[in-house]
């Protein structure tokens, strides 16, 4: 890589994360809003790690929240039952996060298993795993005592983890923007558009795309912890299959492979879900779930490529304004 | 010309379940030369260079490479030790422009992503790809363009021995020439290897050294253009019977 690649890569990470830094002050440290930042920022940085394995390598996969899942359980647990640090947690839980999607992926890989079979194979891993956790940690909700400090990344406000997750955004957005640029990223486009015709040209279906998965899921297990804590709680119901949806819902409608589309729509969508709820969901409750779900067909009719497809045209319509403008 | 077996097919089978797709085939390609694979619709054509490739695993018989046992390794390394290909339906990827497509052939013999940028640059010119359509996207692409994006793509792995799938169905007659042309270059001015298979007559008897006709699943006969040409076997085999 030469240093202008390296500018690319990450400075559009950083212009994001500082960006996100001001935000605590523009909403006057008002909790509720740091929160849905915090939400926000989590949730843009699962579905930019969902969008290496179903952005890049085009593999739907529906199982991110069985990840995000056992990472943060792990985290939590060590933390609660053996006073284990989560900086030392989290990076246990990516592992074992990487070890569980190695442990699918390979078989499914070796296999062929492909298209609506692996999104259906990664759907059942989400269940399996909702419906063990239950004998393994009973039918009840935990609540996380209160511990606080950067020992236990926990704080009496919201300020300082979300400026933490802004770091782990800032990492995710330079992976994706990374790899889009390098080998890895040109193989996995190859083996999205067309797996026989990439193992023709060399590419070693299998390899990269267990690659592609085992990155993600470790990004997931390491989010976990952050998840948890944001959300106060965890329970068998962290392994949700419709959060799991929801994700690859964010990284499909924000374009595949499109970096600047999915983090646009893991943000806009997170918002309009939160003021959805907020509004409708006292006059009729679920009402919001359907508006949510029109709009999102209506963005599958008018942009099937994606935000990503408008964000592209109005660069091209800007920049023939400023051709004209010149000449 | 040098002699030099580059591929050596023996005794190759494969069998679709009660249908034999290829019986017993043996050839020999050797370096620098232009072979002309022939023969009526289902002769075994495309699973011949299926086998050779990995896609399929062939059911008896051996494939040599340059002297190497490939019978049946996985594509990726049998495109790794020099043999590429090109396909009858055409395989493009849509989602990724043109140029993208073709570096990712040309990632195979480097790391470097802006250096197999040059190189599939270089290949999309000497194929004669309009440059000013390099980055758009496959999908917006014309067929005689994906055939010449899919043509590069294989180029650009830098094989040594390269099967062209019927490159030339499809297009129209001026277009062939075209082709035909840039087949002709890549075997004289890059000295691949090539192997032909086609239904267009004028076009493979006209670039071809060697005609090799399959026909049900058999190796009919091999020779010049002209004797294939000749041979009533041959005639048989795509015409039938002669008329009492």
């Amino acid at each position: 890589m030469n240093p202008r690649n390296v500018i690319t890569v990450i400075l559009p990470a950083l212009t994001v994360a500082l960006i996100g830094t001001t935000i605590p002050f523009l909403v006057g440290f008002n909790q509720y809003y740091v929160l849905l930042a915090l939400q926000s920022v989590i949730m843009a940085s699962i579905a930019l790690a969902w969008n290496i394995i179903g952005g890049y390598a085009g593999q739907l996969d529906l199982a991110s929240f069985a990840y995000v899942g056992l990472g943060g359980i792990l985290a939590t647990m060590l933390m609660t039952e053996y006073n284990v640090t989560p900086w030392l947690g989290m990076f246990l839980g990516a592992g074992v996060s990487a070890a569980l999607a190695f442990t699918i992926g390979f078989p499914l890989f070796r296999f062929g298993i492909k298209g609506v079979w692996y999104a259906l194979s990664t759907a059942a891993l989400v269940v399996i795993l909702h419906e063990a956790s239950i004998m393994f940690l009973g039918p009840f909700d935990y609540y996380i005592p209160f511990v606080e400090g950067w020992y236990y990344l926990r704080f009496r406000t919201w300020e300082n983890l979300y400026y933490f997750s802004l770091v782990v955004l800032a990492f995710v957005i330079s992976l994706n923007l990374y790899i889009s640029r390098s080998k890895i990223g040109y193989y996995l486009k190859a083996i999205r558009e067309d797996e026989v015709a990439a193992e023709a040209v060399g590419i070693d279906v299998r390899k990269y795309k267990l690659l592609a998965l085992v990155t993600y899921a470790s990004i997931l297990g390491f989010i976990g912890y952050l998840y948890i804590v944001s959300q106060r709680t965890f329970s068998y119901n962290t392994f949700s299959g419709p959060q799991s949806v929801y994700v690859a819902i964010v990284g499909i409608v924000g374009g595949l492979g499109s970096v600047s589309g999915v983090f646009s729509a893991a943000l806009i969508l997170k918002i309009v879900e939160e003021y959805l709820r907020g509004f409708l969901g006292g006059v009729l409750p679920g009402l919001h779930l359907l508006l949510f779900g029109s709009l999102l067909i209506i963005v599958g009719i008018l942009r099937p490529g994606g935000l990503s497809s408008l964000t592209d045209a109005l660069t091209k319509k800007i920049r023939v304004r400023i051709q004209r403008w010149y000449s | 010309m040098s002699n030099a077996v580059v591929l050596e097919v023996s005794g190759l089978s494969k069998r679709f379940g009660g249908i034999v797709a290829l019986n017993n085939v043996s050839l020999k390609i050797t370096k620098r030369e232009i072979v002309g694979i022939i023969g009526p619709n289902g002769a075994g054509k495309t699973t011949l260079v299926n086998c050779v490739t990995g896609i399929y695993r062939p059911d008896s018989g051996k494939v040599f490479f340059l002297g190497e046992d490939i019978t049946g390794k996985p594509p990726h390394l049998i495109a790794l030790k020099g043999v590429a290909r090109t396909w009858q339906k055409i395989r493009p990827f849509y989602n990724m422009s043109v140029i993208e497509a073709v570096t990712a052939g040309a990632l195979l013999r480097t790391k470097d992503v802006l250096k197999a940028r040059e190189e599939a640059t270089e290949v999309l010119e000497f194929v004669g790809f309009p440059k000013s359509k390099f980055e758009m996207l496959g999908r917006n692409i014309t067929l005689i363009e994906h055939k010449l994006v899919d043509l590069a793509r294989a180029i650009a792995t830098k094989p040594k021995l390269l099967f062209i799938d019927e490159v030339v169905a499809g297009l129209r007659p001026h277009e062939v020439d075209v082709i035909a042309d840039v087949v002709r270059r890549v075997n004289r001015e890059m000295g691949i290897t090539l192997g032909v298979i086609e239904h267009v007559m004028r076009f493979v008897m006209s670039i071809s050294d060697r005609i090799v006709v399959l026909h049900e699943g058999r190796l009919l006969t091999q020779g010049t253009p002209a004797e294939v040409a000749r041979d009533p076997l041959v005639v048989e085999a795509y015409l039938g019977t002669k008329p009492v």
